[in-house]
């Protein structure tokens, strides 16, 4: 028996011992999946099926293409990138190669001075195969810290602007994709309403009369199926008209003006109040919001009890599953523009670690800096080549806008869908929190994202609430500014 | 004379110092998840910490975090412990009492009260993410409760939607506690000795009297404990109250736990976080200690 406790106890320390070890991160973790004689370049990705799988696209194709190099792919595991690179804030040694990081919280990490990510202009100067004038302007913006970029005063390519070294200026992420919001609606539900009850889709969108799709036309599809869905019986009280992504900045940043509001946060001022946006919040809730079936809090578009959703294209991904009709294998979605002038659209790209950046590796005789390794990694999923596999996925819409009528992803899927709904009137920049500190713009964007998904609700959203919700986030808003906790 | 050959040192060693070894894992353990992270929230609360930068994450030691909990933000510091105290003594009172009553109540000779028991902690036994779940079912806005006040012809009810009605749902729902300390009740009841009653009994007693006059009186060493670690428990009540803050209620949900983790994790506040942690920290410590100093009341049984 004593022997026995002996041997617990002797069992039970060497268990936590290892525990302790693995948690804080002794021993060389860097030697996990790293290969000997090959620059092993580590790139950590949000844990997102879709991201996943392309990223695995990207490396295969890379990889095959340059066989000195080995790619190993972390993902965020239960974290968001906030998440995340707070872990990482407390082992900055543990920091990857590369991480993939959003416009819209990524660049909280990014001050110039003292950020985790190196300033991108030197790289993408170095070459006339990166020149700024390939991608969307609006894009290379969004990766900016300040929110606008500017190319450095060393720059001879053919992009014009005004130039400036100031660090503010740079890019701490390549973009990679140009996310337009769209929407998605489910074609074999449709198919069923047209069916049994001669509800037609095409009654409200029809593709070869673009300029008919209208805000009151959308609103009334909402409407029509809401009493669609309540004539059904109880069967289908669970069915929903659509999902918005409102807490999303692109969503409600659209609706807000094309519904004539006059921006949410207004050269600094919160602007919540004001009676534009008053008006925007009850057309929304009037036509969207007001009825339980209308709209869907949970996301159940891809279960099959939601029409619609309002998305960029990265998401689609994760409803194939669930929207591939098993007899034909053909999707069972396709896609109808946002019907405003000015639609907006987001960004994710990859940034290099500042603290491990210019460490060197060798492989076959070849030094390089774990910056170079990257950087190369990164210009073919910029180039044609990568932007055109993440299309053929489906995954992205291109950055390069030489792709934007001619490449693969207009092929995705099938080629009869409407790809061109991805890309619809005339782009509209996000630039509500540029007024502010990038580690101020976190907070405000998460009271913003609050106050939109309460607006979504029947009954908090509902005009006899709405002066408190919108009292309570301007208040809220206004601490954030101010630097105070809520 | 025979000298006694030495034992080897290893066997020395593991003789004099071999116990050690079974406390490690426990010790590590402390020293891992409690100490350190302690010693750490310590040193933040002092500095303003900011993980957004890299190369500046400890700067600025000082008292300014304390200096912003009861300066700048002392009507909010203020708001949060009144709301934290205010549920912590409602929660205390109606949980104690309650739980001590149901607990009277099972503690009786009569027929079927074995499956009143199992009735009773049935909620202990319910896992919390299903135990949620069915709360959810039941006060949603277009849920189970509400079902029937509609068909009733009434108005539903707006549980934690609205801020006036969300201080009573919270207290409602914490009745799913009692099951927890109704059990620790029970046990120290049967730990009464019989002949007390029965001696009780023979004077002419009554129920109640033998209520007051024995078991709560034998008890006392039970409801120190329970009121100990439900002071503590009520005043870092946070578990699923974050999510259910909206517009509307946000100020009745302010509990000071809750606080924190939106100065960490909303407003990524770790220093400010970390400071309001030590008040708090203080505050338990402080009630703790006094309700040690005042507890001559407590019954510990009979001192050899």
């Amino acid at each position: 028996m004593k022997l026995i406790k002996k041997c617990l106890a002797v069992i039970l320390t060497v268990v936590t011992c290892f525990a302790c070890a693995v948690t804080f991160g002794c021993g060389n973790k860097k030697e996990s999946g790293h290969l000997e004689g090959k620059f092993n370049l580590e790139v950590a990705v949000q844990n997102e099926s879709g991201e996943i799988d392309m990223m695995n696209k990207w490396k295969s194709a890379y990889e095959a293409k340059h066989p000195e190099v080995n790619i190993i792919i972390n993902n965020f595991g239960n974290d968001d990138i906030i998440g995340y690179m707070q872990k990482k804030a407390m082992n900055q040694d543990s920091l990857p190669h590369m991480v993939w990081l959003p416009d819209d919280y990524g660049h909280t990490f990014t001050d110039p001075t003292k950020g985790y990510f190196i300033d991108l202009r030197e790289l993408y100067e170095k070459s006339a195969d990166t020149d700024y004038s390939l991608y969307y302007d609006s894009m290379l913006h969004a990766a900016s810290n300040s929110g606008e970029f500017r190319p450095t005063t060393s720059y001879s390519g053919s992009y014009a602007g005004t130039k400036s070294n100031d660090a503010k200026y740079g890019i701490y992420f390549a973009p990679r994709d140009y996310n337009q919001i769209a929407i998605v609606y489910n074609k074999k539900m449709f198919n069923d309403l047209k069916t049994f009850y001669s509800f037609d889709i095409a009654d409200y969108y029809n593709p070869e009369d673009p300029d008919s799709w209208t805000m009151e036309k959308f609103a009334q599809l909402i409407q029509d199926l809401n009493d669609q869905i309540k004539s059904m019986g109880a069967t289908y009280a669970s069915y929903r008209a659509i999902r918005m992504n409102m807490s999303w900045e692109a969503v409600y940043t659209t609706f807000v003006e094309a519904l004539g509001g006059d921006g949410l946060i207004n050269d600094g001022n919160i602007n919540l109040g004001s009676a534009k946006n008053k008006a925007v919040y009850d057309y929304l809730w009037s036509n969207f919001f007001n009825e339980v079936n209308k709209f869907d809090i949970n996301d159940n578009f891809s279960k099959g009890t939601t029409y619609l959703t309002v998305v960029s294209r990265p998401l689609i991904l994760s409803y194939l599953p669930y929207l591939r009709d098993q007899s034909s294998q053909k999707i069972m979605m396709d896609f109808i523009p946002f019907p405003a002038e000015k639609v907006a659209a987001g960004t994710s790209g990859y940034g290099i670690t500042k603290k491990h950046a210019n460490e060197t590796q060798t492989a076959n005789g070849v030094t390089k800096t774990n910056k170079e390794i990257a950087w190369d990694f990164i210009k073919f999923i910029l180039s044609e080549e990568g932007q055109n596999l993440g299309g053929k996925e489906g995954f992205i819409q291109p950055v390069l806008k030489s792709l934007k009528d001619t490449g693969e992803w207009r092929q995705a899927f099938d080629p009869a869908m409407n790809h061109g709904a991805w890309f619809q009137g005339e782009e509209l920049r996000l630039t509500t929190y540029n007024y502010f500190d990038a580690s101020m713009r976190t907070a405000l964007r998460t009271q913003m994202s609050n106050f939109f998904m309460n607006l979504t609700n029947v009954e908090n959203g509902a005009p006899a609430n709405r002066d408190k919700l919108i009292s309570t986030y301007t208040a809220n808003l206004e601490a954030v500014k101010r630097g105070e906790i809520l | 004379m025979v000298i006694k050959s030495q034992a080897p040192w290893y066997r020395r060693l593991w003789k004099d110092y071999g116990n050690i070894i079974y406390c490690i894992p426990v010790l590590l353990g402390i020293l891992i998840f409690t100490l350190i992270p302690m010693v750490y929230s310590l040193v933040y609360a002092f500095c303003d910490y900011n993980f957004f930068y890299a190369e500046e994450q400890f700067s600025n030691f000082g008292f300014q975090q304390f200096k912003r909990i009861f300066d700048t933000d002392l009507q909010k510091t203020i708001h949060s412990f009144y709301i934290t105290f205010r549920y912590a003594i409602a929660t205390i009172a109606i949980g104690m009492v309650g739980s001590y009553i149901v607990a009277l109540f099972l503690n009786q000779k009569t027929k079927g009260v074995n499956a009143f028991r199992v009735i009773y902690y049935l909620p202990c036994l319910i896992p919390a993410v299903a135990g949620s779940l069915l709360w959810k079912n039941i006060t949603d806005t277009y849920g189970l409760f509400n079902n029937y006040l509609m068909a009733l012809g009434l108005e539903p009810y707006t549980f934690y939607t609205k801020g006036e009605t969300v201080f009573p749902t919270i207290l409602m729902l914490s009745v799913w506690g009692w099951p927890g300390s109704m059990i620790m009740w029970l046990a120290q009841m049967k730990n009464v000795p019989a002949e007390m009653y029965e001696s009780a009994e023979l004077d002419g007693a009554g129920y109640f009297t033998k209520t007051f006059k024995i078991t709560i009186p034998m008890t006392t060493s039970m409801i120190f404990y329970q009121l100990i670690m439900s002071v503590i428990n009520a005043l870092q009540v946070f578990a699923g109250f974050y999510p259910l803050m909206n517009g509307q209620n946000e100020s009745e949900l302010d509990f000071i736990v809750v606080r924190i983790y939106k100065a960490a994790f909303v407003n990524y506040q770790i220093s400010y976080a970390a400071a309001l942690s030590w008040v708090l920290f203080v505050v338990i410590g402080l009630l703790t200690l006094g309700i040690f100093k005042t507890s001559k009341w407590v019954y510990y049984g009979e001192e050899a």
